[in-house]
């Protein structure tokens, strides 16, 4: 009875949830029957062993893929079925595990190009109030600034994003992130490739980005971030959540160690 | 003592300033199984890479035969009897089954016959698909037919990286078979695995690695038993 009841509350919190969704490559199921959901506020982890089908869940909630069946509710709307941009502009945005950047763009033009709906996206106002133009750009570029200078890349404003380190590149996709001012944001291994000193200052950057109020649901190998930032932690196997909990829970699951054994 | 055919001692090697091996040492006896197991990022592939002379290695040694192969390029150890079956990427998709095999077999002159029936003996699957476009074959032939590459040069010890990986388990275990058929015939097999528990089960020794270093070294069995292994993968001390 009690836990009932704390489901109803908990439910109340949902920013994200998905339902009973599916999704077949061929004769391959992928994702079968996954249902989770995601409180406003968290870090949530999804992990598991590899081919679990974590980023191609990822790619159902995001738009990337169209599920078989199944739902996927975003602050109680549906958004299963709709376009990745449209999904972006409700506010969930995801991150790659082989970071996107526009490689022949400058780190400033990269995070400028963020946000949507610019008022110089439209012709009529290029020509006609280039003073609305100017002054919305002139907004958008000093946020683009204050952003690179919070992931320490202010320095590297006029570089072209193609000539970054790997770790940068992942320091330049935080910052688009923070530029698009999402609700919840759906990371793809950030930690991948990344070294243990960028990994801590990672760490302290989704910490600080939670305390503003964004939500993240990350998939990740790496067992340290997961444990110290995390929480809950759902864990998929062969293309089904597992199980879900807090992280000592997690690490203590014989049949989370299991899985991840291969059976 | 079995006589080591492949002996890694503190192997330290990277890409770039990054090191992901930082003092990894492994033995690898005459027609042994042996594993090497750890959650991702451990540096087990790179570890396979480094034996094969794909990456450079910064430090340490690595004796093949009782030989220093360090600096050596791939197309000469595969003239010494070692072959390598990477992950992904290991049959030229546009080639036939048979193509395939010749590939495998390019630093030879001689007449193939004998080696590519031995290859079809042991994998009738692709024996049936010879003249197929490798690109058509499924996972499992695909693998199979890396592997029957990989068999053409008869090499002494087989380096595996992932075989089951992407496969669905009956196909999985059909592999892991084929695998135990080349060690009988002779061969030693030095495998990288996601799969623990299988691997394990069919291996002589094995290794778990974790950042970069041995954690532990024990038999198949023993590890496989030993519950601490499974928490390392969760990112248990």
């Amino acid at each position: 009875m009690a836990l009932e009841m704390n489901v109803e509350m908990k439910n109340s919190d949902d920013l994200l949830k998905v339902e009973g969704i599916c999704k077949s490559f061929g004769k391959m199921l992928a994702v079968n029957q996954c249902s989770l959901e995601v409180s406003k506020g968290t870090i949530t982890a999804l992990i598991g062993p590899n081919g679990a089908g974590k980023t191609t869940l990822f790619n159902l909630i995001s738009g990337f893929h169209k599920p078989d069946t199944g739902k996927v509710f975003l602050k109680g709307d549906r958004i299963d079925g709709l376009r990745p941009d449209k999904i972006f502009h409700k506010g969930l945005i995801r991150t790659f595990q082989i970071s996107r950047e526009l490689e022949k763009m400058t780190l400033l033009e990269n995070l400028m190009l963020v946000p949507g709906q610019q008022e110089g996206e439209i012709i009529w106002n290029a020509w006609f109030r280039p003073w609305r133009v100017r002054a919305q750009e002139k907004q958008v570029k000093e946020r683009a600034l204050e952003t690179l200078r919070f992931v320490e890349l202010f320095h590297l404003k006029d570089e072209y994003a193609g000539n970054l380190s790997t770790g940068q590149k992942r320091l330049l996709e935080i910052a688009r992130t923070m530029m698009a001012d999402p609700e919840i944001v759906l990371l793809d291994e950030p930690g991948a490739g990344v070294n243990p000193t960028l990994m801590n200052k990672l760490i302290g950057y989704i910490h600080q980005l939670n305390g503003r109020g964004i939500t993240f649901l990350i998939v990740e190998h790496n067992m340290e971030l997961v444990m110290t930032i995390c929480d809950p932690i759902i864990v998929m196997n062969a293309g089904s959540i597992l199980t879900q909990g807090t992280p000592p829970q997690i690490r203590n699951d014989e049949r989370v160690i299991n899985a991840y054994l291969g059976d | 003592m079995i006589m080591a055919i492949l002996e890694v001692e503190d192997l330290v090697s990277g890409y770039s300033e990054v090191m992901i091996l930082n003092g990894v040492s492994i033995h690898c006896g005459d027609n042994e199984i042996v594993s090497i197991i750890g959650p991702n990022g451990a540096g087990k592939s790179t570890l396979m890479k480094s034996i094969f002379g794909l990456i450079s290695v910064k430090q340490g040694s690595v004796a093949f035969d009782g030989r220093s192969i360090i600096g050596m390029r791939p197309n000469q150890l595969v003239k010494l009897g070692m072959s390598y079956v990477p992950q992904e990427k290991n049959v030229f998709p546009s080639l036939t089954v048979e193509e395939n095999l010749q590939m495998g077999a390019f630093i030879r002159n001689d007449d193939l016959t004998g080696s590519m029936d031995r290859v079809f003996e042991l994998f009738p699957f692709i024996a049936d698909k010879r003249k197929s476009v490798s690109g058509t074959l499924s996972g499992g032939g695909r693998q199979m037919l890396a592997l029957g590459r990989a068999l053409m040069l008869e090499p002494r010890l087989l380096l595996l990286d992932e075989p089951s990986a992407g496969l669905a388990p009956l196909v999985r275990d059909e592999i892991f078979e084929k695998v135990m058929e080349i060690q009988q015939s002779g061969v030693a097999i030095l495998m990288v695995e996601q799969n623990a528990k299988k691997a394990l089960g069919m291996s002589d020794r094995g290794y778990v690695l974790v950042m970069g270093k041995n954690r532990y070294e024990d038999t198949g069995e023993a590890l496989l038993a030993n519950p601490e292994v499974g928490r390392l993968y969760l990112g248990g001390a």
